[in-house]
């Protein structure tokens, strides 16, 4: 039985035909069609002016970066930068690139350039940014840096040949690439890049999310482009997920989609944030983000409010100025009501809200006492309207209120009603308040 | 059933019979010019390139990082293009135009690398708190690293890191081709250490007949550091190893019980008393240092820091101090006669060279040194430009 499977399969082989016609499935040999591919994918990055910008990751514990890049047939790239690393500024260097054969078509960008490499060199990040045990000088070298990649697998062109999807060859991490107008001021172009992340401070670091169904999350360090999110209503500790992004002219985008947590620890994701025509944001699965409400950051023991004089409307700047007008006629002096502010000082060791008016070289203190709600923990709830009560003040206050009424007028009425609105809501360092009864009279204070 | 062989035999016979008449047809692979685009960017260097290493050596000068070419376990970044372009050029001044001016074209054709792979930063070894300056592939390829900190002000600089790291290497490759005798292993044996060579210091290492820290390391690399420094080193810095060699070094401690090879302890060549009526009041000084970072020098730091890189200024610093204070050599307790072993392995290389090579060391050196002395790079960057 086992001689006879063993004829049939030696048989079997006899019987294999000797065939020169190959059915090719390609047309050409594996090999020139990667020369084609390399020349296609050279074309597509010179073409149109070859100007680039590029989003790039170095790794996941930092922001991304945006570079402009301008590909020239001649194997020149002129790379822009204006990151950190570099000290901030604009800076423009020409090195080389190449399209070669490697794991399918590479992007090499095989020459040094200061601007780019600097996220490949393996020596120490030193400096204040640098992660923890690489300050400053490079004793315990550990060879590895920002960890970034210089080459690339040409992954694919979008059908309109603006987009091109580039894959770390090391790494392994995304990286796009978006054609660019070729007469693109460069400079302004990636001012305003940074621009949009200078939108976002560490005096206003936190953040308010809201998602589809309505629940609110805190997002806290979007300055950094490592932002931090957690449910409102869940633990900040347990819940809170990290992840790092980049900043684009359009808003935000997470280096990969980033699992965001609910407070019933269900997920959903958001990949990008998009800036809204009021200033604010929205993106995948979420309606809203913006900085924390005008009451939360009104109140705030750590920052004071300067009343903009120059933005009085209506009958807020009436009366600013018949107070004015009364101080000058009363003490014979001009222009002598002084920086009006909403700060805190201490009172008895306590530190307690106040209005400070100065007149003249003398400074007038109103305690007042801010109109709040707070949730059972004792958190001030997001609120948009405005109100104090004034608690008496310092003599020099009440010996101005008894004097010139006009005076006292003018604070009265700013402890009235307002309606507080963000000049921007992403970062609101000014914000404009509105009479609640009087859409016309608004005034403006800005945070120091 | 038993098959009959014949059978089998000839079933068997179609499968040893060639499938003849196949045509190999064209070649699968595209056909690509070498020669370089006059359009390019790096146009007139790639012709340089071509004429002064292909086209005599063939070799072939990767300028441009390939990371295959490299080992991947590294972290590694391209060099940039100026400093790559001004590396090649001495690389054919310094390195094969020497060898050539000697030994004629041939030589360096026959036994020169085939590949030089320039990379931009240091090759890290994390582990060990070193770093590779070169690296030499079975005769075929040299590997420099740290192109992009190349500072042509500093010749110092330029020795350590490139020109004695390539002599370094292309000696490797001639002991690969012809081997060195076998006496030169016996010199030092015993007193190699491959694991913790990087944390000794010049002077000790050199009276244990070494020419480097790395030369202690092991044998084969002992007779490329003794090539390679004994032709990039100035006179000056020969001679203050050699002054070194001839030294007793200790740690500092007359317990026997310290640990001579613990990391971070200077091993000091004199000494003297604080307070001459108490033998406990010794007061060790005058260490060996030779800077790999910004201005690197061999040199001898002193009491205050002084840092003297010559052995005039050696010993009239240890003149000047006479005359304040008593002072004592160490005593040489290692039982080796560094300046001796030094000069053997030396005249060892020496003779190698002579019977295997048909080459005079000491001529070598004198264009080498010659050489070092009067490159100029503007005039050599201008072969490039001037290329049309």
């Amino acid at each position: 039985m086992n001689k006879s499977i063993y004829l049939a399969a030696l048989a079997s082989l006899a019987l294999t035909a000797c065939s020169s016609d190959d059915n090719d499935i390609f047309d050409k040999s594996a090999a020139d069609r990667l020369e084609q591919y390399k020349k296609d994918y050279a074309d597509v990055l010179t073409a149109e002016g070859g100007l680039w910008t590029m989003e790039y990751f170095s790794n996941t514990d930092e922001p991304g970066y945006v570079f402009v890049m301008k590909f020239e047939k001649n194997g020149a790239v002129t790379i822009s930068a204006n990151h950190k690393w570099i000290g901030g500024t604009f800076k423009q260097e020409t090195s080389l690139w190449k399209m070669i054969a490697d794991n399918g078509p590479v992007l090499s960008f095989n020459s040094y350039n200061n601007l780019f490499h600097i996220f490949s060199d393996p020596a120490n990040i030193v400096g204040p940014d640098a992660p923890l045990g690489e300050m400053g000088d490079d004793i315990n070298e550990t060879g590895y840096g920002h960890e970034g990649d210089y080459e690339f697998q040409f992954m694919e062109v979008s059908d309109d040949g603006q987009t091109v999807r580039l894959l770390g060859k090391k790494r392994l991490y995304d990286i796009f690439l978006h054609r660019l107008d070729p007469n693109t001021d460069i400079e302004a172009y990636m001012s305003s890049v940074k621009d949009v992340s200078s939108r976002f401070s560490t005096t206003f670091n936190d953040l308010t999310m809201t998602d589809a169904d309505g629940n609110l999350y805190r997002v806290y360090d979007m300055n950094t482009g490592v932002p931090s999110i957690y449910p409102l209503a869940g633990d900040a500790v347990s819940q809170t997920v990290s992840a790092n992004g980049i900043f684009t002219l359009e808003g935000f985008r997470f280096m990969n989609p980033v699992e965001v947590k609910r407070a019933d620890d269900s997920t959903f994701e958001i990949e990008h944030l998009f800036f809204t025509e009021s200033g604010a944001m929205t993106g995948d699965n979420i309606t809203d983000l913006r900085a924390t409400s005008p009451l939360e950051n009104i109140v705030r023991a750590d920052i004071t409010w300067t009343l903009d004089s120059e933005s009085l409307t209506g009958k807020a700047k009436t009366l600013y100025d018949t107070a004015n007008n009364a101080l000058v006629a009363a003490l014979t002096s001009k222009d002598i009501l002084g920086k009006t502010e909403l700060t805190y000082g201490s009172v008895g060791g306590k530190m307690v809200p106040q209005l400070v008016t100065r007149i003249g070289n003398r400074v007038c203190r109103d305690y007042i006492e801010y109109s709040v709600k707070k949730d059972e923990n004792g958190n001030i709830l997001p609120s948009d309207q405005f109100h104090f009560s004034i608690n008496g003040g310092n003599n020099t206050s009440i010996k101005y209120n008894d004097e010139i009424p006009a005076y006292k007028a003018l604070k009265e009425y700013l402890s009235g009603n307002f309606v507080m609105t963000a000049v921007d809501p992403l970062c609101p360092s000014s914000v404009i308040f509105t009479d609640k009864n009087d859409s016309a009279s608004s005034f403006k204070m800005n945070s120091k | 059933m038993k098959f009959p062989k014949y059978i089998i035999a000839a079933l068997a016979a179609p499968l040893l019979a060639a499938c003849s008449s196949d045509d190999l047809g064209p070649s699968i692979f595209p056909d690509v010019s070498d020669e370089p685009d006059p359009n390019s960017f790096t146009y007139k260097f790639d012709k340089w390139l071509n004429v002064n290493f292909r086209d005599i050596y063939n070799v072939d000068f990767k300028y441009l990082m390939e990371d295959v070419e490299a080992d991947m376990e590294y972290n590694l970044v391209p060099a940039t293009y100026e400093n790559a372009r001004d590396l090649a050029l001495l690389t054919k001044y310094l390195w094969y135009d020497s060898y050539k001016e000697l030994a004629g074209e041939d030589f360096i054709k026959s036994y020169g690398p085939r590949i030089l792979h320039l990379v931009g930063s240091p090759a890290y070894n994390p582990n060990s708190g070193t770093e590779t300056l070169g690296l030499a592939e079975g005769g075929l390829k040299v590997t420099l690293f740290k192109v992009n900190e190349m500072d042509l002000e500093d010749i110092n600089m330029l020795n350590e890191y490139y020109f004695r790291t390539m002599h370094h290497e292309f000696g490797h490759i001639l002991h690969q081709t012809k081997s060195y005798p076998t006496d030169f292993n016996l010199l030092s044996t015993g007193r190699y250490d491959d694991s913790s060579w990087q944390s000794k210091q010049p002077g000790y290492v050199a009276s244990l007949g070494f020419i480097t820290p790395y030369a202690s390391s092991q044998a084969r690399e002992d007779f490329a550091e003794t090539i390679a420094n004994y032709l990039t080193r100035t006179p000056e810095q020969m001679e203050l190893i050699l002054w070194m060699s001839k030294q007793g070094w200790t740690n500092g401690s007359d317990n026997e019980d310290v640990d001579l090879d613990d990391e971070d302890t200077n091993y000091f060549c004199y000494y003297f008393y604080d307070d001459p009526s108490d033998l406990d009041s010794k007061h060790y000084f005058f260490y060996s240092e030779e800077k790999t970072f910004g201005n690197c020098q061999m040199g001898m730091v002193g009491l205050n820091g002084e840092y003297l890189t010559s052995v005039e200024e050696v010993e009239a610093y240890l003149e000047k101090l006479r005359e304040t204070r008593e002072i004592f050599p160490v005593e040489d307790k290692d039982k080796v006669n560094g300046y001796e072993v030094i000069m053997q392995k030396q005249s060892i290389a020496r003779n190698w060279f002579t019977d295997q090579w048909k080459i005079s060391f000491d001529d070598l050196r004198n264009i080498v040194q010659r050489r070092q002395k009067d490159f100029d790079i503007i005039a050599l960057r201008n072969e490039v430009n001037s290329i049309q």
